[in-house]
């Protein structure tokens, strides 16, 4: 049987995690189960990358979509290799691994899709991986709690994106995302059916009036499972974003509005915020208002918020791979003893706030001069103003997050991995000179 | 060459100290005197020295330098306070970590000057907010709230800085095709004009005055300069202001010149408004730290003062006053350094008749706040006076304001100096305290000297600024220039 260019990389990554879910069955199979994902994950990027510009089967792999594809899959292998030497994977290793591959499955549907239906799917694939992987076996008792929320919120998610989508369909009769045809503005229930997908979307990526459940489950679940959930889930739904965004351009009012509410409230709530995953949580809120900025400001914007989006899951994957060494009950950072046991990853992570902060010559820098550029392009001067002082105040907590001192300071027990320096290494040299790599992307889109 | 050098030296020697500080007490001091002879062979080669590297399309070299009068006049001033405040912070336990920052500071100062990308000026200029901040953290009361308002200030205001720039970028390369932050790309023809000009000057003053401090962005000044270590309140308050008005100078006047001429009757406003006031500060301040830190804001709300007015005299005074404000800025956290190594902690309480223990110290004290005060003679007096005297031809009543502020500075100068030295000797002071050491001595005469050669021959540094306004706005102002 012969599979289009276009379902290969969907093809290889979905046939792997069903194969990963039998490595469990033998005990010298379940050994290797992490480092098979780690092979498929790289062999995903390679085809990703092949597939360039291949249209077929309802899905595109146009510029942003191939971009997307590789970062994805090239992330989900750097965090299964980092999970390999968790504690967390101690148990059940092949499902963990045939979990997380299906999040990636979901997470390149959404980002190559050019069906409504093909989003759906792949909103499904990678949202329902989590309901398992955030109550984890051998994780605490307030994962439970926080799966649980998600479970709820995610459902509700998925129900509104499933009916915004018959709606559309009701409306103009056609599920194609392709923009010359798919101009989903026809009518009241084109409309309203694109309501309810930004509506949906923006529950899933935590956009302000959306994003009541992302604290408690960053501050809840095992930190390596939040790690995945940002770096790739979240980037996923980021490309979805980006998909719809290119078909419904006059939509872009709801857009920036959207990134207002979300600049200001996330950062507001991230400045009180005492504890450092909290932090990250609401600080998560804010960068989704700085990405749909970017995307509310026209056709050039496209290209931006593709470079914040991958600029983000680096940036998230930097934050939470040292986070996840450290004690699960940890509140604020124990930045001498972590000094000390882990020197390159706790470089990293505060490498990873300053990124954030958006402090040049980081990463994080390049990607917000981006959006700044296209906003002031496209003539949205007072959200470029609000976005800069926004990212001003987002130092008044991403620099105490680094300077206070952790006030128990008990010498905590950090989990030990030797292969996590060279992964924190290469996450350092990304950070703060992966801007380098910008014009080379900047071509490619 | 000589001009990477400037900025990568400072850098490789943090880079070194980071990784062994043991040798930080070896090392620092002949690291900043070759800094130092680096700045002065830059300052005699003069020309343009241009070397580029890290080309980005649509950007252009982020890595690219020139060299001009002005650049290496500061970029020597900046590399001068270096060794002095090493030199003073020399006994801190917190020494190691000082230094780190100072020459990371330097460094990034130096790119700021020469930098002929305005992303690479940017990037240079967060750094140095960061390595600024870094220091307050580190050192003295290691106050945490000071650091962080510093900070906030600067970050928030370079970002708008960014935006004002971003917005000249677009609009210049939708004019004339061709997209880059170059100096020469960017300030060839200025535009836009209209009604968006005077507000990206304010945007671009918000990134840049808040570093000088400029009245209503002065208020980080007093925490930050009074908690940190006097050795990091000298560079913070003689060699980070330099970056603000190099700017100033260098990015926004050239790039927005109608912009600048229709904010300068406010600016010079501001200018001497913010002098007075920060007098009043300095008059009613808690310490002697504070007093210090309000005084040197004072002084560069002078230099604001000449700035705005755009004219040739104020704008050779002000940058003359930059000079010797940092000499200044050596001296009087000097003599608060000197004091608080004796474990005298600087309250106007614990102070008093100090001469009669330490006549040298004294005398010394005496000359730079003489200096303050703008005596004939001696450093600030030909900075404050030709910015004051070409600021009355443009505006007199500011410029009678600022006076006033200068007089006002006078009794203050006076008055902590009586609190300090004079009267009855204060029975808190421990008996046997000791007069100024032999190094310290060395310092002060060192000093003393520079002041003395800037006050009584202003002309070599003078010179230096020659033909400054013609060359970068002859054609942008043409016409428009008042009060020649």
């Amino acid at each position: 049987m012969a599979i289009e260019a276009s379902l290969e990389p969907l093809a290889l990554v979905g046939v792997a995690a069903l194969l990963a879910f039998f490595f469990d069955l033998a005990p010298i199979l379940a050994r290797w189960a992490l480092r098979f994902g780690v092979l498929v994950a790289i062999c995903a990027a390679w085809v990703v990358f092949h597939a360039r510009l291949e249209l077929g089967g309802g899905f595109y792999w146009d510029s942003s979509a191939s971009v997307l594809g590789v970062y994805l899959s090239l992330a989900t292998a750097a965090v299964l290799a980092f999970i390999a030497g968790h504690p967390l994977a101690q148990r059940l290793p092949g499902a963990l691994t045939g979990l997380s591959l299906t999040v990636l499955l979901g997470a390149l549907c959404l980002v190559s899709s050019q069906t409504l239906l093909g989003l759906f799917v792949g909103l499904e694939l990678q949202v329902l991986p989590f309901f398992a992987l955030l109550a984890w076996p051998g994780s605490r008792r307030i994962a439970l709690e926080a799966a649980a929320k998600y479970a709820l919120l995610a459902g509700l998610a998925s129900a509104l994106f499933g009916l915004g989508v018959a709606i559309l369909f009701l409306g103009n009769g056609s599920l194609a995302l392709i923009p010359p045809q798919g101009t989903l503005l026809t009518g009241f229930a084109s409309h309203l059916g694109l309501l309810l997908l930004y509506a949906a979307l923006a529950f899933e990526l935590a956009v302000a009036p959306f994003h009541a459940w992302v604290a408690d489950i960053y501050e809840g679940a095992p930190a390596p499972i939040v790690l995945l959930l940002g770096a790739v889930a979240k980037v996923g739904i980021l490309g979805a974003w980006i998909d719809l965004a290119s078909v419904s351009e006059a939509w872009a009012t709801p857009l920036w509005v959207l990134a207002a509410i979300s600049m200001v409230i996330g950062n507001l709530l991230a400045l009180r915020s005492q504890r450092i995953r909290r932090l990250m949580g609401y600080s998560a809120v804010a960068h989704a208002g700085y990405f749909l900025a970017a995307l509310g400001a026209g056709p050039l914007g496209i290209v931006a918020a593709t470079v914040y989006a991958l600029a983000y899951g680096l940036m998230h994957m930097a934050s939470f791979l040292p986070l996840s060494v450290l004690p699960e009950d940890s509140h604020g950072i124990p930045w001498s003893a972590f000094r000390r046991r882990q020197p390159v990853l706790a470089g990293l992570l505060a490498l990873a706030l300053l990124s954030l902060a958006g402090m040049p010559p980081s990463l994080g820098f390049f990607a917000k001069l981006g959006v700044l550029l296209v906003t002031l392009h496209g003539g949205l001067w007072p959200l470029a103003v609000l976005l800069a002082l926004m990212s001003a105040l987002s130092f008044a907590y991403y620099l105490p997050a680094i300077w206070r001192v952790d006030r128990s300071e008990r010498s905590p027990a950090l989990k030990q991995a030797a292969w996590w320096s060279y992964l924190g290494a290469v996450g350092i040299v990304v950070l703060l000179l992966g801007w380098l790599g910008l014009p080379a992307l900047l071509t490619v889109l | 060459m000589i001009l990477s050098a400037l900025v990568l030296w400072p850098w490789i020697v943090a880079l070194w100290l980071g990784g062994r500080p043991q040798d930080s007490h070896h090392l620092a001091l002949p690291a900043a005197l070759l800094e130092l002879v680096l700045a002065l062979s830059a300052a005699f080669a003069g020309g343009t020295l241009d070397n580029r590297a890290l080309y980005l399309p649509l950007i252009g070299y982020l890595w690219s330098q020139q060299n001009s009068n002005l650049a290496a006049t500061l970029a020597v001033t900046a590399a001068a306070l270096l060794p002095f405040a090493l030199r003073f912070a020399w006994r801190l336990e917190e020494f190691r970590a000082l230094v780190i920052a100072a020459f990371v500071l330097v460094g990034a100062l130096m790119g700021t000057f020469f930098s002929q990308n305005f992303l690479g000026f940017y990037l240079f200029y967060e750094i140095v907010a960061l390595s600024g901040a870094w220091m307050i953290l580190i050192s003295g009361d290691r106050d945490r709230a000071a650091a962080l308002r510093f900070l906030l200030y600067t970050v928030g205001g370079s970002l708008l800085l960014l935006l004002a720039v971003l917005y000249i970028y677009l609009d210049n390369g939708s004019a004339n095709g061709i997209y880059t932050f170059s100096w020469t790309g960017l300030a060839a023809v200025p535009r836009p004009e209209g009604a968006v000009a005077p507000w990206l000057f304010l945007a671009m003053l918000a990134g840049l005055a808040v570093k000088l401090p400029v009245f209503p962005l002065h208020s980080w000044a007093g925490p930050a300069y009074g908690r940190a270590a006097p050795a990091a309140s000298m560079l913070l308050s003689g060699a980070a202001v330099l970056a603000g008005a190099y700017g100033l100078i260098h990015w926004a006047i050239p790039l927005l010149p109608q912009g600048a001429l229709q904010f300068a009757p406010y600016g010079i406003l501001t200018g001497a408004v913010g002098t007075l006031y920060a007098a009043f500060l300095a008059l009613d301040a808690p310490n002697l730290r504070r007093f210090a830190a309000w005084a040197s804001v004072s002084h560069m709300n002078l230099v604001a003062l000449g700035l705005f007015a755009l004219q040739e005299q104020a704008l050779h005074g002000a940058l003359f006053l930059l000079v010797a404000h940092a000499l200044l800025a050596v001296g009087l956290f000097g003599v608060i350094a000197i004091l608080e190594a004796r474990g005298l902690p600087g309250h106007w309480d614990g102070l008093g008749g100090l001469f009669r223990q330490t006549p040298r110290l004294g005398a010394w004290t005496l000359f730079f706040f003489l200096t303050g005060m703008g005596l004939p003679g001696l450093a600030n007096f030909p900075g404050e006076f030709l910015s004051l005297a070409g600021a009355f031809r443009v505006s007199p009543w500011p410029a009678a304001i600022a006076a006033f502020g200068i007089l006002l500075s006078v009794i203050v100068f006076l008055r902590a100096y009586e609190r300090v030295m004079l009267g009855p000797l204060n029975p808190g002071i421990p008996r046997g305290i000791g007069d100024l050491s032999g190094g310290e001595l060395t310092m002060m005469w060192a000093l003393g000297i520079l002041c003395l050669w800037l006050g009584l021959d202003p002309q070599p540094v003078l010179g230096q600024f020659q033909g400054l306004l013609p060359v970068h706005s002859a054609v942008h102002f043409a016409g428009a220039f008042h009060g020649h």
